[in-house]
């Protein structure tokens, strides 16, 4: 096999002094492989020239973050400060009271003279009246029953002339015929309230939809208008950076 | 500062069509060839004041495109794919489109640029590289051997063996020489 695949790369590449390139011509006179490779991978680069990369706006921009300005640090509260002499006293008075609420404290000046007592056990000394109450609560008087069942009396009465008044105006009882052609009355009135409910809810679904199709009709023709604009724009925009590419590629050179 | 920002981003402005399509050649996404790209301009502008000029921006640029790729594609431990649509977008197409070309023709050059990029996906990375740079990028041999830290002769085996790769590879996918005059 023929060792010049090298030469045969710098021949397809254009990239051989004159002299190799004289000298691989004459080369391929005589060697089919290297002539059918060169023409074989000469198509291979044509191949190639199809690959291309998906066409996309890539708009990438360096851009410099703002850093922002180090917290504050906030100056801590002392925990004690200086108070008002009102605000210690109105302390003072609330422990005082808080206390004496929690010792039950008792002051009395009496006959027996000055007396304070502290503590919760004291039931010896509970007056008889407290407990008085429940035991006169029980005894009702016989009048109060009297007047209640008198009054249930008359609830009982009261309902029972309700009923025969119901009764009353049920009226006679209707035969079997009339009950058909009643009941059928009923059902034709049923049947024409359904159909005209049935008309108003299809004529109201038709109005619905030729609203909406109005509707989309004229959300598409706005949007065919907005892309309309939005290709102008980008034509415009493509444009622009085509001459600023130009310009760039320009100074470069220079 | 603001000065700088406002010149590098003329810069981006130029390069970054090239950079996004050597990343998206060589790792085959599109969106992550747009992160690569967007990565590129960003560790070039923090790395401006070093450059000193030694090589073209291009081919510094070009450098750090595929340091990106190589880092991606080592940390996903994905090779490249043939990221295309499976159908074809007939209005994308007619924006492409190039003058007297009917539509049978677009759509068959469409399919052959699949066809070339599925080709391109089965190479390894080295000749994947060096039949980009060459052939869609148009560097030297010199240039992709700086690039590549290799001998020039390295990079002509390369190409060599990969075009002969992606030749067998569309003669194995129907796609023969008289393709391209259909």
């Amino acid at each position: 096999m023929c060792d010049s695949k090298e030469l045969i790369v710098g021949y397809l590449y254009d990239d051989l002094t004159e002299t190799e390139r004289r000298s691989f011509d004459a080369h391929m006179t005589v060697c089919g492989e290297c002539r059918d490779g060169l023409i074989a991978l000469r198509a291979t680069r044509a191949h190639l020239g199809l690959w291309s990369p998906p066409v996309r706006d890539l708009g990438i921009r360096v851009v410099r973050e703002e850093i922002g300005e180090p917290a504050h640090v906030l100056p801590m509260r002392p925990r004690w400060t200086w108070m008002p002499a009102f605000g210690l006293a109105a302390a003072a008075v609330l422990v005082l009271a808080a206390a004496t609420a929690i010792a039950n404290l008792e002051v009395r000046y009496d006959a027996n003279g000055f007396a304070v007592r502290t503590g919760w056990a004291r039931s010896s000394e509970v007056p008889a009246q407290v407990q008085a109450p429940a035991a006169t609560a029980v005894a009702v008087p016989a009048s109060d029953f009297a007047r209640l069942e008198q009054r249930l009396n008359e609830l009982e009465r009261s309902v029972r002339s309700s009923a025969s008044g119901m009764q009353v105006a049920s009226g006679p009882r209707m035969s079997d015929a009339e009950i058909f052609r009643r009941v059928r009355e009923m059902v034709d009135e049923a049947e024409s309230r359904q159909q005209t409910v049935v008309s108003k809810r299809l004529l109201q679904v038709v109005q619905d939809f030729d609203r909406a199709r109005q509707t989309d009709l004229a959300t598409i023709q706005h949007g065919l208008g907005t892309y309309q604009g939005l290709t102008n724009a980008e034509i415009a925009q493509q444009r622009d950076m085509l001459n600023q590419l130009y310009r760039v590629a320009a100074r470069q050179e220079k | 500062m603001g000065g700088d920002l406002d010149s590098f981003n003329q810069l981006v402005l130029r390069w970054e069509r090239p950079i996004f399509a050597l990343a998206y050649r060589v790792i085959g996404r599109e969106e992550e060839a747009r992160d690569v790209a967007q990565e590129t301009f960003l560790r070039a502008f923090r790395a401006l004041p070093g450059f000193k000029g030694q090589a073209k921006f291009s081919s510094w640029l070009y450098r750090i495109t595929l340091n990106l790729c190589r880092d991606w594609m080592r940390k996903e431990r994905r090779t490249p794919v043939s990221q295309a649509p499976e159908g074809i977008d007939i209005i994308e197409l007619a924006g492409e489109a190039t003058p007297h070309e009917t539509i049978e023709q677009m759509v068959g050059r469409k399919e052959l640029g699949r066809a070339v990029s599925k080709a391109m996906a089965t190479l390894p990375e080295e000749q994947r590289t060096a039949i980009i740079l060459k052939e869609y990028h148009g560097l030297t041999f010199q240039e992709i051997a700086d690039m590549l830290d290799c001998p020039l002769s390295t990079v002509k085996t390369r190409l060599y063996q990969g075009l002969s790769v992606v030749r067998k590879q569309l003669e194995q996918a129907g796609v023969s020489s008289d393709s391209l005059g259909k």
